[in-house]
């Protein structure tokens, strides 16, 4: 037979272990969020730039054909095209698991 | 106040002008330079004394070229290892460059567009010239995957170029803007710390957790550099 002291101080102890196991996982929320912002970063990066490529292929390649704004729209579009492209390529692997 | 975009100034340290050209040896000229040697220096330092069991010397460059080496076979493959000092003397040029941009006074040219432009340009003109070297016609798969059907081709194909000639920009633009935002938030905050008088020791503690950050990145950023560069020469080697 345990005293009620004794249950106290373990009702205690199981507090304060819970407390501890709680701050732990909320950092663990905290670090999956963070990491998951920096990947999103990246990725917008990926999505810029192909739009930014197809606009300037496009631009140019106005330029060298004299077919001025035809091609700038065609390829503007199709760079958001490749950006998502790409960025499916990089997630592909994440996806996997 | 100095501006804190002063730093990034190119000055050149030798003039040199050819036909009107500017071809000075400028600071960014120099910071290459001093991180080339740097490079060559140490491992030839560290590797003086070449043993079976490595010491304290030996093991820094030996730790890094298996982190090297475990990533490009990991990511490449097999085929991919004898490409392997290519990606090696990337990792080693940018990071070495990175770190060494965060001392006082010195020149960070990863935060140069032209630069690191430069550089990614020539590691997909690498990745090109392997992949036509390594599997001849074949490399024109890259714009037209496997099972996709003839009728698509128009729209498939310059969507596949696009996406190829993106590469290098993104991966300049990661690289760029993370040296560059790094720098100028170094700068302002050390503004405040001399502005802000006797009660600058506040954004002091800031600067110096920033700079332990800072050096962070500078590794993170050439390691996600590396990797891409792996992960494009794949692509290169075999199509999606």
């Amino acid at each position: 037979m345990k005293k009620p002291e004794d249950i106290e101080a373990l009702n205690k102890k199981i507090g304060a272990f819970k407390k501890k196991e709680a701050a732990k996982r909320k950092e663990a929320v905290d670090d999956a969020r963070s990491e998951n912002a920096l990947t999103g970063f990246q990725l917008s990066i990926e999505l810029v730039a192909g739009v930014f490529i197809g606009a300037a292929m496009g631009y140019f390649l106005d330029l060298m054909f004299g077919t001025r704004p035809i091609l700038l729209c065609v390829l503007t579009v199709l760079g958001g095209a490749a950006g998502v492209l790409n960025i499916y390529r990089s997630t592909k692997e994440e996806f996997k698991e | 106040m100095s501006s804190p975009l002063e730093q990034f100034e190119i000055k050149p340290v030798i003039p040199f002008h050819v036909r009107g050209i500017d071809l000075s040896f400028s600071n960014s000229s120099l910071a290459m330079l001093i991180t080339a040697l740097f490079i060559i220096v140490l491992f030839m330092l560290c590797l003086r004394k070449r043993s079976v069991v490595p010491n304290l010397a030996q093991s820094v460059p030996e730790a890094l070229y298996e982190f090297i080496y475990n990533l490009v076979k990991t990511n490449v493959g097999k085929e991919g290892l004898k490409y392997f000092s290519f990606i090696f003397c990337l990792f080693l040029f940018i990071a070495c460059g990175n770190l060494f941009g965060l001392f006082p006074y010195s020149f960070t040219f990863t935060s140069h567009v032209a630069a690191v432009g430069a550089l990614s340009c020539l590691a997909l003109l690498f990745n090109i010239s392997i992949g036509i070297y390594r599997r001849k016609f074949g490399y024109l798969r890259t714009f037209l995957p496997k099972g996709i059907p003839y009728a698509l081709a128009p729209l498939v194909v310059p969507i596949e170029a696009i996406s190829l000639l993106s590469k290098p920009f993104s991966l300049t633009v990661r690289l760029v803007a993370n040296m560059t935002v790094g720098h100028i938030m170094l700068k302002i905050l050390g503004g405040f710390v001399v502005s802000l008088g006797l009660l600058g020791f506040v954004p002091l503690i800031f600067q110096s957790l920033i700079i332990i950050f800072e050096m962070f990145i500078a590794i993170l950023q050439a390691f996600i550099y590396t990797v891409l560069s792996c992960i494009y020469l794949g692509d290169a080697l075999r199509s999606h």
